[in-house]
């Protein structure tokens, strides 16, 4: 297998997301008891973009993927000027809970039992939702 | 040429300062807009700002109006690093006075093609 040329970089990278990963948490948690906090919906936004922007330099896909679709849920929730549901606020929970599980093995490859492409498919049909409601 | 990286994600700095530096280029980084500003007025010789769009303190775009409103720093060239989500706010940077863009994630020879184009449009 090639050697990933941003590996180097690869420490940083977790001790930043960490960082972001938790902030994304905290905002996710603060829209878990009360969905009408646009502040938190903008942390959320910004901390997904975030790990998403770095995760897609450094060649993480799975990590890119996953956030990108936290980052687009929030991005549509700006957009229609809404709340997010519980179902969304349970997606993005249950992403944030995902990253923070491929942060740890980033070295090994995705974990047994996560699937990226089934929690972005559920955050896109989220997503869509938000539009079509409008 | 030096350049200034502006970005409020340290891993980002570095891997845009790493392929600068490949690249021939000399460094210096900010962590948003604000400190952009003061770095630029601490030095001279600047011949590009790379700057990212979503940043604590002041942001790209807030960052591109305020280097533009300097009569000094109207010839120096920002280019915009962005994803695709923040496409729709790049117009309001370009029209600002953004020279242009780089979407992430980017490869070295984009960067080298970017600077390359700008830098025949300034001569």
């Amino acid at each position: 297998m090639a050697e990933n040329p941003m590996a180097e970089f690869a420490a940083i990278f977790v001790e930043e997301s960490g960082g972001r990963l938790t902030e994304l948490k905290g905002a996710v948690e603060a829209l878990a008891g009360n969905p009408a906090l646009p502040a938190e919906c903008e942390k959320a936004r910004i901390s997904s973009h975030t790990i998403r922007g770095m995760a897609a330099q450094m060649g993480y896909e799975d990590i890119a993927k996953v956030s990108k679709e936290v980052e687009m849920l929030f991005v549509e929730l700006k957009k229609s000027g809404s709340a997010p549901s519980p179902d969304m606020v349970s997606g993005a929970r249950d992403c944030a809970a995902a990253l923070e599980k491929m942060f740890s093995v980033l070295a090994s490859g995705t974990p047994p039992g996560i699937h990226p492409e089934i929690l972005a498919s559920r955050m896109q049909t989220l997503s869509a939702g938000i539009g079509a409601a409008k | 040429m030096k350049i200034l990286i502006v970005d409020d994600s340290k891993t980002m700095r570095l891997i845009i300062g790493r392929t600068l530096k490949e690249l021939g280029h000399e460094i210096r980084e900010a962590g948003n807009g604000r400190e952009a500003i003061t770095a630029l007025k601490a030095e001279t010789g600047w011949g590009l700002v790379m700057a990212d769009w979503n940043m604590p303190e002041m942001n790209g775009l807030e960052m591109v109006i305020a280097v533009k409103a300097e009569e000094v720093f109207k010839p120096l060239p920002i280019m915009m690093v962005t994803t695709e989500t923040e496409m729709s706010n790049i117009q309001k940077a370009m029209d600002a006075g953004a020279a242009g863009f780089i979407m992430k994630p980017f490869k070295k020879e984009a960067i080298q093609e970017k600077i390359a184009g700008l830098a025949a449009v300034a001569s």
